[in-house]
């Protein structure tokens, strides 16, 4: 006996109908892994109220993770449900303008990001809540100052930072090197390190952003606070001395004597952690978000120091310091009740120990250091950031718009690889910062 | 030769207008796919790259022609046309030269023939973002293979930041391309020289014609097909790259890889110049477009 293997278009067309139908059904009756509802035995289920929220501390951030576990312990008429996304400038504005975006995100303040959705009314004021729920009164006001646009808070800036240089304590002693007081001093130490045969300054630049931190502290301690806000608000030209002098010396008069690292531009930001970690560097210029992987023995086991970049020809120091990102709510927020709660909550003091104990990050609210289990270096730079905070310069790249700063990471590698001299990169800089003032993107930040 | 004339609905028979509808409910479906995930989105960008749309604001200004008119004077593109071209050029010919000539050797009768398809058909199915990295490392100015094989040979002075030196950025980014491309043609090469005429070989080698005469004047032109598809596959992709790019250099450095579709992202998506970034797309696909077009109708030409 033999069975026919034909099938015929109407056999299909069953089979395919049945599966589509067994598949609705198990869809219909499968419980869902987290429906959000309060569903405790004997009560009537608690429809909760959902806070999507996207961010960029990574999937495995166990301090986020935490305080989100810890609000929606104490919130049961909320449910946040956190996304961490690697590409939020790419997805945020389609997201947002398509109704599908996050209630809550943690983005970039500057014009060029936060600033574009808030003008785009993607965003939703935040003016009544920080009254409702007396923000003003524990957060400092720079979170709020980068966080508005046109008049308007639109969100709570985070992280505080300063950039300034960790040293191996360790090989400076060895050395008999101390931290400098100059920069002449500073570019002694650098020789000395070089007769040594220990790279001074370790310096990776292919990610291209680096550049826009050496430069933020190099124009912070030539040009000065006030110049470098006038010229972020457009209201001074970058291609002034001043700045032509804070690319020359660190772009190239440093790179030619032989005080970072060799092929700068091919070496990622990570290995020249990794040179940095191993002892091959002695230096590394960059932010305090890089304390936690300083202070942690399985990167490195040398102590480390920091000193902020010394003063240049008796100059005063204005170190970059400001915020990373900030907390934002969507227009479409579906509970903005719940989204005002989740924000409160982030910088309450039931969290400040999250943000600094788990994550070595500054929330941006009034503390005392010595309240918490944090390491030295992480103590000493709130304590700075706290006595300086008036003469404190600024992250350019941050406040600066999105075409400048393209300009100015693609012009930095330029200079670096002898492509570009200083001055092209200052007159370039300056004609980016025409063209965002002719499209309108330029944040005034001048007092 | 006779051609059918058309045939009127009313006067098929039931058998055969269901049979015609069947085919209508097969290929209906694909054609809304292809419709509104390509058709749309690309009427879409024409609009965009009429418009001054930063991606987000309700309101997209339109300005004509203003965005093609400032491409005219914008001399990043020219510079990343500049690069697409020598992508074009090098990375066309490489991998179909390589494929030609393993595929060639491998037909003649090499031992290990499947073992040696299956090694060089490998890069093919590794992702472009696995491959960036992999050449990352390769390349890498601390630990990367070339200079340690470099300094391992006596040759320090040429060990370098491959990709951080503009003068051979590209050139390293394109042997990557390259090395991830050629298997594919090398595969391809290989099944069209199934249908290779083996007597017309044979005839060649009677009359006395050496093995690179039987190579280029027989072998060669039964494969015009085949290299036809090939090249303007590659020649597409070469106006296409980003990939690659983007994950190995992000067009560093400065400007020194920069190619239309980087800088088109540059421009759309970091700089939220999205009517800009429509525009440059525009023009992306018309090179594609037109240089397949005229390498097409140039090659059935010759044919002729």
């Amino acid at each position: 006996m033999s069975t026919s293997l034909r099938h015929t278009r109407r056999d299909f067309l069953r089979f395919s109908g049945g599966l589509s139908a067994s598949i609705l059904a198990v869809a219909c009756v499968t419980p869902g892994a987290d429906t959000g509802t309060d569903d405790t035995a004997g009560e009537p289920a608690v429809e909760k109220e959902q806070i999507l929220v996207w961010d960029q501390f990574g999937e495995d951030s166990v301090g986020v993770n935490e305080i989100v576990v810890k609000f929606n312990e104490a919130h049961p008429e909320y449910h946040v449900t956190r996304e961490a996304q690697t590409n939020m400038r790419d997805i945020l504005k389609t997201s947002l303008d398509a109704g599908a975006g996050p209630d809550v995100m943690y983005y970039d303040t500057g014009p060029g990001f936060a600033g574009v959705l808030a003008r785009a009314g993607l965003l939703l004021p935040l003016d009544d809540a920080y009254e409702q729920y007396a923000w003003n009164e524990h957060i400092l006001p720079i979170a709020r100052e980068r966080a508005s646009f046109d008049g308007v808070t639109y969100g709570i800036g985070n992280e505080l930072e300063i950039v300034g240089t960790f040293y191996n304590e360790r090989i400076f002693d060895e050395q008999g090197l101390a931290a400098p007081d100059t920069h002449d001093d500073f570019l002694a130490v650098c020789e000395a390190l070089k007769a040594q045969d220990i790279i001074p300054m370790a310096w990776g630049n292919q990610n291209k952003w680096p550049a826009g931190h050496t430069f933020s502290v190099f124009s912070g301690n030539i040009a000065g606070k006030d110049n470098l806000a006038a010229a972020i608000s457009g209201e001074l030209a970058w291609n002034e001395p001043d700045f032509v002098e804070s690319i020359q010396i660190p772009f190239v008069d440093m790179v030619d004597a032989g005080y970072y690292n060799t092929d700068i531009n091919a070496v990622t930001y990570d290995d020249s952690n990794l040179l940095f970690y191993s002892g091959q560097a002695a230096m590394r210029l960059t932010g305090s978000w890089m304390i936690d992987g300083y202070t942690n023995p399985d990167n490195i086991t040398d102590p480390v120091g920091f000193f902020f970049y010394p003063s240049i020809r008796e100059k005063v120091i204005a170190p970059p310091a400001g915020l990373g990102s900030g907390y934002f709510i969507g227009r479409d927020a579906q509970s903005p009740e719940g989204a005002f709660a989740y924000l409160n909550f982030l910088f309450s003091d039931e969290t400040i120990g999250d943000w600094l104990e788990g994550m070595a990050m500054i929330p941006p609210v009034r503390l005392n250091a010595d309240d918490y289990s944090i390491s030295d270096l992480l103590r000493f730079t709130i304590i700075e950031i706290q006595q300086n905070a008036e003469s404190m310069g600024f992250n350019i790249d941050v406040l600066t718009p999105d075409n400048y700063n393209t300009m100015m990471f693609d012009g930095f590698q330029e200079v670096i690889g002898k492509v570009k001299t200083a001055q092209e990169q200052a007159d370039d800089l300056e004609a980016a910062m025409q063209e965002a003032i002719e499209r309108g993107t330029v944040m005034d930040i001048t007092p | 030769m006779t051609t059918a004339a058309p045939v009127r609905w009313g006067q098929l028979s039931p058998r055969a207008k269901r049979k015609a509808l069947a085919g209508w409910a097969f290929v209906v479906p694909a054609l809304l796919i292809y419709a509104f995930f390509f058709i749309q989105p690309f009427f879409y960008s024409i609009y965009y790259s009429l418009t001054d749309w930063n991606g987000a604001d309700p309101v997209k200004q339109f300005v004509g022609l203003g965005n093609y008119i400032k491409l005219a004077g914008d001399s990043l593109l020219w510079q990343a046309l500049g690069h697409n071209l020598i992508w074009v050029i090098i990375g066309t010919v490489s991998p179909i030269a390589i494929g030609l000539l393993l595929g060639v050797l491998i037909w003649t009768g090499a031992l290990g023939r499947v073992l040696f398809r299956t090694i060089y058909f490998l890069p093919v199915v590794l992702s472009e973002v696995v491959i960036a990295i992999i050449w990352n490392w390769i390349y890498h100015p601390l630990f990367g293979a070339v200079n340690q094989i470099l300094r391992g040979i006596g040759l320090d002075h040429l060990a370098r930041g491959w990709l951080g030196d503009p003068q051979t950025a590209l050139l390293a980014l394109l042997m990557t391309a390259i090395w991830s491309y050629y298997g594919f043609c090398f595969v391809i090469i290989m099944a069209g020289l199934q249908n290779v005429d083996i007597s017309l070989v044979e005839a060649a080698t009677i009359d006395g014609a050496n093995g690179w005469q039987r190579f280029i004047h027989v072998i060669v032109p039964q494969l015009s097909h085949v290299l036809t598809m090939i090249t303007a596959f590659t020649l597409i992709g070469g106006f296409n790259v980003f990939g690659i790019v983007f994950v190995m250099t992000q067009g560093g450095p400065g400007t020194a890889t920069q190619v239309i579709a980087t800088y088109t992202y540059r421009k759309a998506f970091q700089e939220s110049q999205v009517g800009y970034g429509a525009a440059l797309s525009m023009v992306m696909t018309l090179l594609s477009l037109v240089t397949s077009y005229i390498f097409i109708r140039l090659r059935e030409r010759q044919e002729q």
